[in-house]
């Protein structure tokens, strides 16, 4: 049974949200998933980030909402990157210097907004593009950090990185 | 229509109507004004309505403006607010105004029961009640099912594109839908049964409590608070 079917969507919202996503052009990324199931919400850029696609990660104490236990419950627009970074090495990863492609490594890049408060996250393919779930809507992968930068997710400034033997070669498809 | 409406009401004060978004009219009855009206038993109520306030009463929904709430002004609230919405209706069918008073009476105060315990049973819960005791509804002129439905679209248009909690949750929109206190709680959890939403915070915020705590994931917590909407027959 599928609940809460929404109509099908093509990532054609982020391409018209200039204000947003001024940086990102239809060369620029590619729509990975059709954003037409319930799961559209059920998980967030900081979960998907860190490989999960059933838990919406973020420092707040709200039933429905994840943050690994033990870590800091933030007051809101004023989250840390320390507890981010935390959270992320509770899964594994652990701060690097930047986001090069590394043989053997998959990749995290934190994006904060002018305060340094953590606006979004994005993962590295073992391909060497990086995969984002953008807020309510869809996956997508992107060959650049600076294709989604902006007033919508701020700019990717921190680094954390673990081991996966996939990572073995950057292809940019889209160049 | 209104003149008609006017005319139809005869010695209850009704204002002329005014057109908002949407195009819908509003008949707005003044209370205090009402005292004319030859029906001995809706003098009595209106003359126990305990405190200051208007009545909306639109066509398509109704409700009080108060300035105190709390349980036992509420209960006497949803009655009025019935009785004056029902009046609306009457004034816009002048064929039921021949029926028999009493059975008018019966009517109304059978609506009136009935819309108590369709929307806000949850009073009878003292520490809920004493939690919502502290929200006062701004006044707004358009129906509740209109003001929740353009805030939540501006709101979603606002932040859908985010994935922090905080601006989702701070922003100007949603913000004014918890200010919409314990009248938004229906069409919050009628909307979270057939649209995904981030309504938890709203939830936690007008109730009082997190009646989903614990829940891991969205689907838990949206099952949490629709199983706690349906015990209090919210849903």
């Amino acid at each position: 049974m599928t609940l809460f079917r929404r109509p099908k969507r093509d990532c054609n919202w982020l391409l018209a949200d200039k204000e947003n996503y001024g940086n990102i052009t239809p060369g620029n990324f590619i729509c990975a998933s059709d954003s037409t199931e319930f799961s559209d919400i059920k998980y967030n850029c900081i979960a998907w980030a860190v490989g999960k696609n059933d838990e919406f990660w973020w420092p707040r104490k709200l039933g429905g909402y994840f943050w690994p236990e033990g870590l800091l419950s933030e007051p809101l627009n004023r989250e840390t990157v320390e507890n981010f970074i935390k959270a992320f090495e509770s899964e594994g990863f652990q701060k690097c210097d930047g986001p090069e492609f590394e043989e053997g490594f998959e990749k995290i890049a934190l994006y904060v907004n002018h305060l340094e408060v953590p606006k979004h996250a994005a993962r590295s393919l073992p391909n060497g593009n990086w995969t984002s779930k953008m807020g309510d809507g869809e996956d997508i992968t992107h060959g650049t950090l600076e294709a989604i930068e902006g007033r919508g997710c701020g700019k990717a400034k921190y680094f954390l990185k673990r081991n996966n033997p996939e990572c073995k070669k950057a292809i940019h498809p889209k160049t | 229509m209104v003149k008609q409406i006017n005319r139809l009401a005869g010695n209850y004060a009704t204002q002329p109507s005014r057109m908002v978004s949407g195009g819908i009219r509003y008949a707005q009855i003044v209370p205090q004004a009402a005292v004319n009206i030859p029906k001995p038993s809706i003098i009595k109520i209106e003359k126990e309505f305990p405190f200051d306030s208007e009545i909306y009463a639109p066509s398509t929904g109704s409700y009080a403006r108060m300035k105190k709430l709390d349980y036992s002004s509420f209960k006497l609230a949803s009655t009025y607010l019935f009785l004056a919405h029902n009046y609306s209706q009457l004034a816009y069918k002048p064929t039921t105004f021949t029926e028999p008073v009493e059975d008018v009476q019966r009517q109304w105060a059978g609506y009136s029961a009935s819309y108590a315990s369709q929307y806000f049973p949850f009073l009878r819960n003292s520490n809920v009640a004493k939690s919502i005791a502290k929200i006062c509804p701004e006044v707004a002129t358009e129906s509740l099912a209109e003001r929740f439905e353009e805030l939540k679209e501006k709101w979603q248009k606002e932040t859908s594109f985010h994935s922090s909690l905080g601006e989702k949750f701070t922003n100007d929109s949603y913000i004014s839908i918890i200010g919409m206190g314990v009248f938004a709680l229906p069409f919050i959890l009628n909307d979270l049964v057939g649209n995904p939403a981030h309504w938890f915070y709203a939830l936690e915020k007008i109730v009082g409590r997190d009646m989903a705590e614990g829940a891991k994931n969205y689907a838990e917590a949206r099952l949490k608070w629709l199983s706690w909407g349906r015990e209090h027959d919210i849903v």
